[in-house]
């Protein structure tokens, strides 16, 4: 056995999830499994500051996942990592990627136990480079896309925000 | 040395390490607007350990309420902290920031006794020490670490003998309190003293009459470890390789530190610039130039003064106070050339990042730039602290 063939057997099992029970069974999965992983980590904040805004100058769990060239091993079903399910609302990851989905629900919970909230504005796909923006987040927290677009075009592949709680 | 310029470093450290407490308790390892406005585990630790020596002692039990009430559900302390004691790492686990707290608080209930702390902190030291002991290997008797001192897993990766001594003094430290608090910690005990056997025997060489840096091993429950695909030993000279005896598991006039000391001396003394560097230039990671560190060139300090060599201890000592500008100390210095060197070298493979940028921006508006020197982030909180704990020890052993 390869030293990568467990983050391959995560790959996998999210095909076979995904296919099993449909897009939003593994999206619920993958949020679970943030929140999990948020719990056993404690409060934290992540991230590099632009004025109010965060970004991160790249995904690390992408990294980690190398999604490309996994998505490369398993030919015929990168489509999975992502077409996912746009849920919609403030809360809600703007999913690039189906790694957004953990990684935000992680954030989001680490946040949580910090006394914040924390909002995700928009993500850059590791494999296509498309943007997806949360339209809803954006505007709860009065922020211009464009403002928002320039940071992903320049130096970002994600970006957030953290409010007090009371904020949204 | 200039004892008059030496004597006013040592109050200024003081003023430089009492102004960047955050009213949280936390110790800046540089001042707010700087390069490193957090407080990080390790730096944060030693800074409080200054504070001990300065005896200033209510700053030092606010530190370590602040880092005892930041440790994570696991019973892992982060590489770094906001102010507010959540965590703000960007780095993977560096095991040797637990045996630092615990080193510390240790080091605090000698001083203090404060009995109150500790009970109320017992929980804490628990999981601090547990986590430790999951992270050990029982088949080599050592912890595995990602990082350690240098935050470089190239060479850190595996069975470091920074994070090595630091946890078995940790836990050492922890069976002490324990002990006085009527803990049954036995189990600790014979844990540590497994530890310490092996840093003497697997982390030492008789060939080179040195302590050794790092065993490379990739997974830490790799069985057999010679089938690890990253095994592999360092011997390098490193100054971290001095570690046993800075924290205490071998005296410093033991034959195997001195030599290991001379070899340290040897290696790293800076020809052109004085000081110590950390590692070799080849290993490279010379960010803003390769040069001399003062925090490890006072911890080395330390080693001469505690075995009386009075003219080597003042050589580093000394050097220290020469290249402190107006009072202030920098993470390292190096020279133009040098800093030009890694320049080029970091643009062409592409990884200069904008916390680079903002590195280089401020060795070029320091004022010793020149004079043809690069310092690199001013003031830096840990070196005063290593002056603070140095100069002491210093006047009480040769004044």
């Amino acid at each position: 056995m390869k030293s990568k063939t467990l983050v391959k057997a995560l790959l996998i099992g999210m095909i076979e999830i995904g296919s099993r029970v449909g897009a939003q069974g593994l999206y619920d999965w993958l949020w679970t499994i943030g929140e999990r992983l948020a719990e056993m980590e404690g409060k934290g904040l992540e991230g590099e500051k632009s004025g109010d805004l965060r970004y991160e100058p790249f995904c690390p769990l992408a990294a980690q996942l190398e999604t490309t060239h996994y998505c490369e091993i398993l030919p015929g079903q990168e489509s999975i990592c992502v077409e996912i399910p746009r849920a919609g609302g403030a809360d809600k990851p703007a999913c690039a990627d189906i790694i957004c989905v953990v990684h935000h629900a992680y954030r989001r919970k680490r946040a949580e136990l910090a006394g914040k909230e924390c909002v995700h504005l928009a993500a850059k796909c590791p494999m296509t480079g498309s943007m997806a923006f949360n339209e809803e987040a954006i505007r709860a927290v009065g922020k211009s896309k464009k403002e928002i677009e320039k940071l992903l075009k320049t130096k970002a592949v994600c970006v957030f925000m953290y409010l007090e709680s009371d904020e949204i | 040395m200039n004892e008059k310029k030496a004597d006013k470093l040592y109050r200024h450290s003081i003023t430089v390490i009492k102004e960047n407490q955050h009213k949280n308790g936390g110790f800046y390892a540089s001042p707010p607007g700087t390069r490193y406005p957090y407080i990080y585990t390790r730096d944060h630790s030693v800074i409080t350990l200054g504070a001990l020596d300065a005896r200033m002692f209510k700053e030092a039990r606010r530190a370590l309420v602040f880092i005892l009430d930041a440790q994570k559900p696991s019973g892992e302390f982060s590489q770094r902290y906001d102010t507010d004691g959540v965590d703000t790492s960007y780095k993977d686990l560096q095991i040797d920031g637990n045996g630092l707290v615990l080193f510390t608080l240790g080091k605090y209930y000698e001083v203090t006794k404060d009995d109150e702390l500790c009970i109320e902190f017992w929980d804490v030291i628990e999981r601090a020490v547990e986590y430790i002991l999951r992270h050990k290997n029982d088949e080599i008797d050592l912890i595995h670490t990602l990082n350690s001192i240098h935050e470089y897993p190239a060479y850190e990766h595996g069975f470091e003998i920074f994070a090595n001594a630091a946890c078995c003094a940790g836990i050492f430290a922890a069976v002490k309190m324990g002990k006085a608090l009527d803990k049954d910690v036995r189990r600790w005990e014979k844990e540590a003293e497994k530890v310490k056997n092996a840093i003497f025997t697997r982390l030492w060489s008789s060939r080179l009459r040195s302590f050794i840096k790092n065993i490379r091993i990739k997974h830490q429950n790799s069985k057999p470890l010679g089938y690890d695909p990253l095994v592999s030993v360092v011997t390098d000279v490193d100054v971290a390789e001095y570690s046993p005896a800075y924290f205490g598991l071998i005296a410093d006039d033991d034959l195997r530190i001195v030599s290991t000391a001379r070899r340290i001396h040897r290696a790293l003394w800076d020809e052109e610039l004085g000081g110590l560097n950390r590692y070799p230039e080849y290993w490279d990671r010379n960010n803003g130039g390769y040069g001399p560190w003062p925090h490890f060139t006072l911890q080395l300090a330390r080693h001469f003064i505690n075995i009386g060599d009075e003219d080597t201890a003042e050589q580093y000592i000394g050097w220290c106070v020469e290249i402190a500008y107006e009072d202030l100390l920098p993470e390292h210095i190096s020279t133009i050339e040098r800093f030009e060197l890694w320049l080029e070298t970091y643009r062409n493979a592409n990884i200069l990042t904008d916390k680079k940028l903002v590195m280089i921006n401020g060795i070029k508006q320091h004022p010793k730039w020149k004079d043809g020197f690069a310092y690199v982030t001013t003031p830096l909180l840990w070196p005063h602290a290593e002056y603070i704990r140095t100069y002491s020890l210093w006047l009480r052993t040769f004044r």
